[in-house]
This record gives structure tokens, sequence and C-alpha cells, in this order.
């Protein structure tokens, strides 16, 4: 959008700023999606004296904040045109590894060094197969996800193991201002990836490669390695997201996420992304997650039966990929 | 404005390709001057794009050597033809539709800040599409409109104005007309006879004997993988050109 010139009177800004907000295409998909998510919360603080209390939202924007910062890694991938669902097990994996090491007596830093650099390693294994040997990137995170998370119960022996100390419990249920950490550490990390895909020239190339690969390698793009990075980013999303994990519940789950297995996909989907790749903003992404977290809690709130819930969150992922088709979006 | 008499910028010389038994190319020679329009015609499978496509290294010769301002050059791949300075504006390949014009104009020779974290000079990169766009008398004064919202001709123009801002050596035009309405045909066949003015040499392959006539100084004509003659505009007719594409050879 052309910022206002001239040398900055009141007047000036003021019809800058009116210039500006004239410039917002109201019809885009954010600001769609933020209105859904304003009806949502609406109808929910109609229908629910608790949905609008302090307690309550500062609780449900916590237990958003891992689905949160696994949906910004996500969004990467995604906005390159491929896919993985193999997060959940990579968290559950990362995480495990960690807890494991902290309890043999490693030092706590250690730990989670080597459980992000884990997690790394299986975004780098996923983004290998899906950028270099070019295999079907839902077939590859789906085999990923099933090895990643056999190795998960190998590795913790099927069991939750239980870990404490003071970084723990200061990103699990410290606050600042009386919001929780991990609701800065998730807000931070959309802000970082807001600015590397808008100032950067990184972020250029992967809108880039997502829009049209062709173009990319023409242009001199390594489209291959832009490839390869959105997967890593995505795995190492999926380990942060892990140490969240442990810092909130205190241990490691090797069943981490099994139930809300496509809860991440469904957040992007919902967040506007084009299914296509080349298409999207980190801001739906936040408002797709709010949305999903914001639908969640106002069921559990209603007392929405459980399987009345699947059916909703399902109808929501048919309805966001049907939104996305008639966009002109869809897998390639 | 620099004659077709100069000294050549491009020379391929007995150029040779085959796919498996199929003889794409069989001893093909081409030469292309200092500011000349070379336009490169011929029916389908006649060897155009696997021409070009051995010139911008997507294809390598079986035989033959290609010279570039008198040196042999080695083209293994489209990155070394873009860094010998020979640029080509693909049909329908070159552009982003989900990015704007700037972003366009230098995608993948972003103007940055700082080499690591890659911060981008956005003011700078505009103002220089818009000297680009100026330069080349293109009609875009928004540089942050997205390309997707361009008419097929100003699309076309932008592509053009891509490769020109990386100061090329020489120029390959694909099909630059094809699948545009006769209005916007006539804007990019302006901003070709711009490159002329300018002296940047092009290779402009075309099915549209009417453009190739209009912007072309000599007339290249390829059939069956091999070149069946060369004419100067000024020499030939349209008749003549269709007689060499569909029916034979004076070589």
């Amino acid at each position: 959008m052309a910022e206002p010139k001239g040398n900055g009177s009141a007047g000036e800004k003021g019809k800058g700023l009116i210039a500006s907000i004239r410039k917002i295409d109201f019809s885009g998909e954010i600001v769609s999606i933020f209105i859904a998510l304003i009806l949502l919360c609406v109808f929910f603080s109609l229908t629910s004296p608790y949905f609008l209390t302090i307690k309550n939202i500062l609780n449900f924007t916590m237990n958003t904040s891992i689905l949160g910062i696994m949906a910004a890694g996500l969004f990467f991938a995604m906005l390159i045109g491929e896919i993985d669902v193999s997060q959940y097990s990579i968290l559950a994996l990362s995480s495990g590894v960690m807890v494991v090491l902290i309890r043999r007596g490693a030092n706590t830093g250690l730990a989670i060094v080597i459980a992000i650099g884990i997690s790394l390693a299986c975004g780098a294994i996923n983004g290998s197969l899906v950028a270099f040997l070019r295999i079907n990137p839902i077939i590859t995170t789906l085999g990923a996800m099933m090895a990643y998370r056999g190795i998960a119960f190998l590795i913790t022996e099927a069991r939750a193991l239980g870990v404490t100390g003071k970084f723990f419990s200061v990103v699990g249920s410290g606050r600042i201002l009386g919001i929780p950490v991990s609701v800065y550490i998730m807000f931070g990390l959309y802000l970082l990836v807001h600015v590397m895909l808008t100032y950067t020239a990184h972020g250029k190339r992967v809108y880039a490669v997502g829009g049209n690969p062709e173009a990319s390698y023409i242009s001199g793009i390594d489209v291959k390695m832009v490839r390869f990075w959105g997967l890593v980013v995505s795995g190492g999303a999926a380990g942060l997201a892990g140490l969240i994990f442990v810092s909130q519940i205190g241990a490691t789950v090797p069943t981490a996420g099994e139930a809300g297995l496509l809860d991440v996909v469904t957040a992007v989907i919902l967040g506007g992304i084009s299914l296509s790749g080349g298409k999207g903003k980190i801001v739906g992404t936040l408002i797709g997650v709010l949305i999903l977290a914001v639908l969640s809690n106002g069921m559990v709130l209603l007392s929405v039966q459980s399987y009345y819930q699947l059916i909703v969150k399902g109808g929501v992922i048919l309805l966001a990929v049907f939104v996305d088709s008639v966009r002109g979006g869809g897998f390639r | 404005m620099k004659t077709t008499e100069q000294a050549c910028v491009l020379e391929m010389r007995d150029i040779h390709k085959s796919f498996g038994g199929l003889k794409a190319l069989d001893g093909v020679n081409l030469d292309l001057r200092c500011g000349e329009v070379l336009g490169l015609v011929g029916d389908n499978a006649a060897g155009k794009s696997t021409l070009m496509k051995i010139l911008t290294g997507f294809y390598r010769a079986d035989k033959g050597s290609i010279l570039l301002d008198d040196s042999e050059i080695h083209i293994d791949s489209p990155k070394v033809s873009k860094r010998l300075g020979i640029e080509m504006v693909y049909q329908n390949l070159e552009l982003c539709q989900n990015m704007n014009v700037y972003e366009n104009l230098f995608l993948g020779r972003e103007i940055m800040r700082d080499p690591v974290l890659r911060f981008l000079k956005r003011k700078q990169m505009e103002k220089q599409s818009i000297a680009i766009l100026h330069k080349l008398k293109i009609d875009i004064r928004e540089p942050r409109k997205r390309v997707d919202k361009l008419s097929g001709g100003q699309q076309q123009a932008v592509a053009i104005g891509k490769v020109v801002s990386f100061d090329p050596k020489m120029l390959i035009l694909d099909e630059p007309t094809a699948n545009l309405a006769l209005k916007e045909i006539g804007k990019v066949l302006d901003i070709v006879l711009q490159l002329k003015e300018h002296g940047i040499p092009a290779i402009f392959i075309s099915h549209r004997l009417d453009d190739v006539f209009h912007v072309c100084d000599r007339i290249f004509v390829l059939r069956g993988g091999r070149r069946v003659a060369v004419k100067k505009t000024s020499e030939t007719t349209h008749d003549e050109i269709v007689r060499y594409m569909f029916l034979g050879s004076e070589e």
C-alpha cells in the first residue's frame, strides 16, 4: 500500500490514513475470516456467560499457543504448496527425547537444544524427500508421522514421563502482565514470520515458489532449497510447540496430538491459505487458529458432546476447502 | 540505430540434437547481429524451441558450438546462460501472478540491505522499477499493483521489462504476442522496437508473420530441424516465408 508523501502535516497524515483504510480490500479473505471470528465470539458470548470472562479467554489463548506455534510453521510449508501432517509426531518425539535426557541427568538447556535439533532434523528428512526426491508431501509426511510416533513410543517406553524445573514452570504457567508466557512466545513467532515474509527476500521467494515454481526457477531461485527449508521450518515449529507442551503439561506424552491430528492443517486452511500455494497471510493463520480455539472452547462451554464437536470441526474444514476451491486453489 | 550489417553477437554453428531416434536439429547455423531483431519462424516441430532451449541451457547439443562475442561458450544450465547475459521471455511462464510488479521485476535479484537476513530495499526497488518501465515506455504507473490485475499485454511488458532490467547481452522472445488482443499486440511490438532502439539484439519467435515483419530485420526459417532460409525482411514477402516454412528449402 502506498505510503503518504509530503512533509507530514496533521491534515496530510489524516488523509493518508483515510486513503490507506480505503485501500483495504474488505472483500478479502482476511477481513472475511476476521468477521467470522467476531461472529463466533458474539454467538458464544450470548450463549455462555463464561465465554467472555478474562479467566476463560486467558485459558483458551494459553491452550491455543501449541496449536498456534505449529500452525505458523505449517503455514510456511503450505505457502510453498506442500503440506506436513507429521507435526504432532515430531512434537511427541522431540519432547520425548528432551524429557528422557533430563530425567537421565542431562542439563536442561542442552536437552532443549537437542530436542529442537531433532525436530529440525525430522523436518529436514521430510524436506529432503519432498524437495529433492519429489515424493508427494502427503504420503511423505503420513509415513513420517507414523515413523516418528513409533520412535517416540520407543524412547518413552510408551509412558507419560514427568519433568519439573524452573524453566518449564516459567514457560508453562508463568505470566507477564497477566498474560501467559506461552502466548507471548506465540505472538512473537507470528510477528517474526510476518516480518520475514513481508520485508525480506527469503519471504518473497517463499511466495514466488508457491505461486509459480517454474518462474522462480527461471529467475535463478533454488526452488528445491526453498521447498526443503519450508518443511524444516514446519518441523522446527513442532519442536518449539513440544517445549511449550512439556512446560504446560509437566510431562511428555507419546500419544500427544493423536486426537487432534488435523487441527493444525484446519487452522491454516481456515486462515485463508491457498491449497495450491503462493497465497495467504500469516495474520490469516493466526485468525484461523483463534477461530478453531473459540469454536472448541465455546462448544465445551455449551457442553456439546465430543462427537458433535468432531462433526462441526470436519464441517468447518470442508467449508474452508470448498471456499478455497471456489477461489481457484486446490492441490496441484 | 545500429544496422544489421554489424558483427555477430551470437553464432550457433552446426548444432545437432536428437531425442532417441528423432532428429530435432540437424546441423543448424544461426547468427545474431548487433542491435538486430531476428525473427525465428517455422511450423510446429520445426526445432525452434529445441534450438532456443540449447541456447538457454535446458538442453545440451549433441554436436556443434556456440560463440558469444567471438568466444566459444558452454551452456550447461539456465543459470550459466543467464550469467552470460542470454535472457529469455518465456511464453506464460515468466511471472508470479501472486506478486506485484516490482517484486516480479526483481525476483531472484532483489536489492537487499544485508546478505544474511536479506531485508529488502523496497523503496529503491520500486523507484528502479518505475525507471525500467519508463525506459521501455511501458504504461504501468503503480509498481505495487499485483500482476494478475494487469492485462495480458501489460503482463508481457513486465516480463520483457524484467529481463531487460538485467542488462542482457541478448534476448529471446518466445511468442510474446500469443494470446493477446490486437491493441495489446501493438503495445508489445512497440516495446520490442524500443529494445532495438536501445541496441539490444533479440531473437523473436512467433507464428504471427505480421508481427515478425513489423519488428524483425531478418527472418530465419527452420523446417524439420534444418535451416531452410535466412532472409532480410525488406527483401522478402509473407508468401515466400510461408513457402519456406511449409514446402521447402533454398539451402
